[in-house]
């Protein structure tokens, strides 16, 4: 299963309703990965779809769909998924999606324009203001290649490991990319946030949004499309699909400066991995905020040590040799434990309000807790010399392209295949783009190209050499098709160096207490 | 007297199914979905997202409760159990459904009388 369907999922059902998401959206992402191969992507996207659009016509209109009736055979009763039909078409898959996204938005629009302002726009707004200020910095160049600065502008988003059996071997972790929600962090939604009264200029734009969407939806409800109709509905689909694979910036490592919270209860034993079949992913992580786990109060994990704390402490996956000191058995997989964890009733509620980035920070906070508590963890933070990639300008100078004032900071993939990638960014600094999950890896990424201000770019690029760990061998694999990319398309390039990076010491560190 | 759940009546596809699915014992929903496909010899397969749009109203008219048995540790879904009200749905749905059958067996037996 690719991480892309996972994230297509993820994304679906959490825009269901948040009463239906907190109760079941953690066991049907729980069952999507299970039921995926024998029933098809295809038809489940189709049944959550189906599920997003029962759910909220039951919330909005209430009356009229009777939630609680069981009995017979209209659109909003069950539904079977006829997996043995074949009729789908994209069409009729592509439809879906834009009637789903035109719903949700929707919605949208009509809490925007309500009277009333909850919490968690208030928590939002700061937290806009906060990703604002981080991009003023970066304009006036403050944060360039300051990596503690660049955590003011990209609030760490945690990462939800999974892996399988042959990445294990690998040492290799692949991220599961957090939704569009974590996308306000970085301030590119910022811009109508800075007052907390709408405006008779807001009220104009969200009418013309919102006859835009009616026109379409009633453009799209018709079963004979012409032509032209396609077309809008390609463009459409394209943002519905693109949206959930909108690659956020990592965070740096976390540095808790207040008293951390913790989980109310929590238990940790040793872990053995049971027999799976081949190609099964064992989700590794799941937790409020993660792609699987966001609707639970529960918080379950599995790893070594050090996986443990480079999850706690926000460390980018894969870079757990940046965990220096402690016994052997910290590293080796050997020491694997389960954690099941409980978010205290009180503190949930609250994380309800927060953005997805904030639940992941609230929980490694937690987890940071528990480790100091059952492990007797205690580290401290060094900034050491290591082999890292510096990103410098290329022969013939750079291709890119300038961004345009006001342009949204973006950075997605627009598509994905088994054979390779294409990524396309819109008002990308360089700081940012050494950041970016597209040059995750072994090693850390420094920006030496001296390029100021923001670029636009589409970069495509095979997945067949990944990017491996190789930290600490100089002059150790080729390099993957990604650095070729790099240079050919960006007119940039990354050359194996030296540079400081910021590590995890573990001071002190033993085998977890008894629970 | 003997409870009327006419007004719930007919039942689904997918509630039948499910309620069905609940009458072998104590399922998690992933239960469920393989029992489904296994009751309809793999012809259906029900999604994640129709299972639990009717859990959630089959728990809401108390049809199915959360099983009280405690999951094992490396599973951490819940489990459903049928209640009584949602047996006797069943029953009477079940019923509904052989007057049904018995119709459509008369019904095509005369008219294979008349073509003869």
């Amino acid at each position: 299963m690719s991480n892309f369907q996972r994230r297509v999922y993820g994304a679906i059902v959490r825009l269901h309703p948040a009463d239906f998401r907190n109760e079941f959206g953690c066991e049907m992402a729980l069952d999507f990965e299970e039921v995926l191969e024998s029933n098809g992507f295809v038809a489940l996207y189709f049944d959550a779809l189906l599920s997003l659009g029962r759910q909220w016509a039951a919330c909005v209109f209430p009356e009229t769909t009777s939630q609680d009736s069981i009995a017979g055979q209209s659109l909003l009763a069950g539904q079977y998924v006829m997996i043995s039909r074949g009729c789908l078409t994209f069409f009729d898959l592509a439809r879906a999606s834009v009637l789903s996204l035109m719903l949700f938005l929707l919605i949208g629009f009509a809490m925007t324009t309500s009277n009333s302002r909850t919490v968690g726009i208030q928590a939002g707004h700061q937290d806009h203001q906060r990703a604002h200020n981080g991009l003023e910095d970066h304009a006036r160049g403050e944060g360039k290649g300051d990596r503690s600065s660049g955590r003011e502008l990209i609030p760490a988003p945690n990462y939800d490991l999974a892996r399988d059996n042959t990445a294990a071997a690998a040492g290799y972790f692949r991220r599961a990319l957090p939704s569009i929600d974590d996308l306000p962090d970085r301030g590119w939604r910022t811009k109508h946030s800075s007052s907390t009264e709408p405006t008779v200029e807001d009220h104009l734009w969200q009418a013309i949004a919102f006859a835009v969407m009616a026109l379409l939806t009633m453009l799209l409800l018709r079963r004979r499309p012409s032509m032209g109709r396609k077309m809008v509905l390609g463009a459409f689909s394209f943002l519905v699909f693109a949206a959930p694979v909108a690659l956020p910036l990592y965070g740096q490592i976390l540095h808790a400066s207040e008293p951390l919270p913790s989980f109310e209860v929590a238990t940790i034993r040793p872990w053995e991995p049971p027999p799976l079949p081949i190609g099964q992913v064992l989700p590794m992580k799941v937790s409020p905020g993660s792609l699987r786990g966001q609707m639970s109060d529960r918080v379950h994990f599995i790893g070594q040590a050090a996986i443990l704390i480079g999850s706690a402490y926000n460390l980018q996956p894969g870079h757990e040799d940046h965990i220096l000191g402690g016994p052997d058995w910290v590293q080796q997989q050997a020491h694997r434990y389960q954690i099941q964890a409980k978010i205290e009733e009180s503190l949930y509620a609250a994380m309800q309000k927060m953005t997805p980035a904030q639940q992941r920070e609230q929980v490694d906070l937690m987890e940071q807790s528990l480790l100091a508590d059952r492990f007797k963890l205690k580290v401290h933070f060094e900034t050491r010399e290591m082999p890292v990639y510096a990103l410098v300008v290329a022969k013939g100078g750079p291709k890119l392209t300038p961004a345009k004032d006001g342009e949204p900071s973006r950075l997605f993939n627009t598509a994905e295949t088994e054979r390779g990638i294409e990524t396309a960014a819109t008002a990308i600094t360089l700081d940012e783009l050494v950041h970016s999950p597209l040059l995750f890896g072994g090693r850390d990424v420094i920006d030496k190209t001296g390029l100021k201000g923001a670029y636009d770019f589409t970069l495509k690029w095979g997945r067949e050499q990944p990017i491996v760990s190789d930290a600490g061998q100089e002059g150790g694999a080729d390099a993957p098709l990604l650095f070729t990319a790099i240079q050919e398309q960006l007119g940039l390039r990354l050359v194996r160096s030296k540079g400081p990076v910021e590590v995890i010491v573990v001071d002190h560190i033993e085998q977890p207490s008894a629970n | 007297m003997k409870p009327d759940y006419s007004d719930l009546l007919p039942l689904s596809p997918a509630t039948l199914h499910v309620l069905l699915a609940l009458t072998g014992g104590d399922l998690h929903g992933y239960g469920i979905m393989l029992e489904v496909a296994r009751q309809s010899g793999g012809q259906y397969k029900m999604g994640p997202g129709t299972l639990y749009d009717n859990i959630k109203k089959l728990l809401k008219l108390g049809l199915v409760e959360e099983s009280s048995a405690a999951s094992s540790e490396d599973e951490p879904r819940r489990r459903y159990r049928l209640t009584q009200m949602g047996h006797s749905v069943l029953a009477a749905e079940t019923e509904r459904l052989a007057g049904v059958l018995r119709e459509a067996r008369r019904g095509l037996r005369l008219h294979e009388e008349r073509q003869s």
